[in-house]
């Protein structure tokens, strides 16, 4: 059990950019930008991977649901990655690209009894991994694990959407804004784009969706370089603290220049994500000023 | 009619890809090696030279002898007798290229040259 999250269900409907692509060659052209491979994925397989630019930062992260012979792509960033996912296809390549936006919905539910809220609509919990997706009905559903909290993903089509969230309210499921999902997500560690956008995989603890051994992809010399050296300028903490925090670069005595990229109120404490020095990750505290201490901790544990 | 069966599925929009009059070159030694890799298939088959997403940079560059593409979407050249097509959506990222060809044990083969590469990656085969 843990305090910060409801004692059955809390749902939120994520604003991805869902993305299809069909086509003889789709997982191929895919597999040429993803960070990972995914050219040997299996029907209602799931990976996680990322987007990255010729630099190797990040510019999106993709959740990827191989189904029926085609790919729903669950990414972050509005047009972007469809934008440049259309660009560099073959001449004699078989690549269609579709905009799901408005047909698929991608749903997450987290809470203590995620398992009693999902038996009320006929779905066993147990049945979930997080490499691949189960299908129930026109739905697909899914798990994944952050930090030792199961968070139910579900892709279902639009037109259901409200249904879906009217079962979920029926079985004691709350359906929540932005402000109670974003406080959630930075309790339980879970990135999204605002910590991501622009910064290394490795400097946001996301090593683990970046596969050097796959050849080359947009950013590989870089990770393949700074994998080598063992070591980065900096990483992404999470900060606790009392006075309010805002986003952005802050300059920190003692420790210097430290980029806040998420905040959220929990109760009468703040919550910040940030971009630290890596010399400064080992401390167990920083202050931020004269009046405000902040607490340091690792994100992600993996 | 399941997750992929609902209607509203549409196309990106698309940004109007810019199509431009194509100038490649070729060195002396690149063209001996095209010619003996088209084995005596000069009649039927044409060297396409293309742009592919991937690679450290972002596009890849990619050769192939094939048979001639029926397609009028390609720029035709003639190179010592040998035909080298470029898909007008690639025109943009390689017209002004040259081709070379080194000799070598390591790095050999094919290399191109392409001025209005940004950045190309370590193995010259990919560029952004």
């Amino acid at each position: 059990m843990h305090a910060f999250l409801h004692p059955n269900a809390e749902a939120y409907v994520n604003h991805s950019s869902v993305t299809v692509l069909s086509g003889a060659d789709a997982l191929k052209h895919l597999d040429r930008s993803l960070t990972s491979t995914i050219s040997d994925i299996d029907n209602l397989d799931k990976r996680q991977s990322l987007l990255c630019d010729a630099n190797g930062r990040i510019e999106d992260m993709v959740s990827i649901c191989y189904f029926e012979s085609q790919i729903i792509l669950f990414g972050w960033k509005d047009s972007t990655s469809k934008q440049k996912l259309l660009q560099g296809i073959g001449w004699n390549e078989d690549v269609e690209l579709f905009d799901a936006d408005k047909t698929i919905s991608n749903i997450s539910i987290v809470g203590n009894s995620c398992n009693r809220v999902l038996v009320g609509l006929g779905i066993d919990a147990s049945e979930f991994s997080q490499n691949s997706w189960v299908e129930y009905g026109n739905a697909l559903l899914s798990v994944r694990l952050e930090n030792n909290i199961e968070i139910f993903e579900v892709a279902l089509p639009t037109v259901e959407l409200e249904s879906f969230l009217k079962l979920l309210v029926e079985n004691g499921c709350s359906i929540i804004e932005k402000d109670r999902w974003k406080s959630l997500r930075m309790q339980i560690g879970i990135l999204e784009m605002p910590d991501l956008f622009g910064n290394l995989p490795l400097e946001v603890g996301l090593d683990d969706w970046v596969m050097l051994d796959k050849g080359c992809y947009p950013g590989q010399e870089v990770h393949a370089r700074l994998e080598s050296r063992g070591k980065v300028a900096k990483s992404l903490m999470r900060l606790d603290c009392e006075s309010e925090l805002e986003c952005g670069k802050l300059k920190v005595e003692g420790i210097g220049t430290i980029n806040i990229t998420s905040t959220s109120l929990f109760d009468d404490s703040m919550i910040a994500f940030a971009l630290l020095p890596s010399s400064a990750c080992e401390l167990d505290c920083i202050n931020i000023n004269d009046t405000n201490t902040a607490l340091l901790r690792r994100i992600r544990n993996h | 009619m399941g997750i992929l069966g609902g209607e509203g599925f549409t196309l990106p929009v698309v940004t109007e890809v810019e199509v431009v009059e194509v100038d490649i070159n070729f060195t002396e030694s690149a063209k001996e090696a095209v010619k003996e890799a088209m084995n005596g298939d000069e009649a039927s088959h044409v060297l396409i030279i293309s742009a592919q997403s991937g690679g450290c940079s972002g596009f890849m560059y990619d050769m192939k002898i094939a048979e001639h593409p029926e397609s009028e979407d390609f720029q035709s050249f003639d190179i010592g007798g040998i035909s080298v097509m470029v898909h007008n959506k690639d025109s943009s990222q390689l017209t002004g290229i040259t081709v070379d060809y080194k000799d070598t044990l390591m790095g050999g083969g094919f290399q191109i040259i392409n001025p209005s590469a940004d950045r190309t990656c370590g193995c010259g085969q990919s560029f952004g």
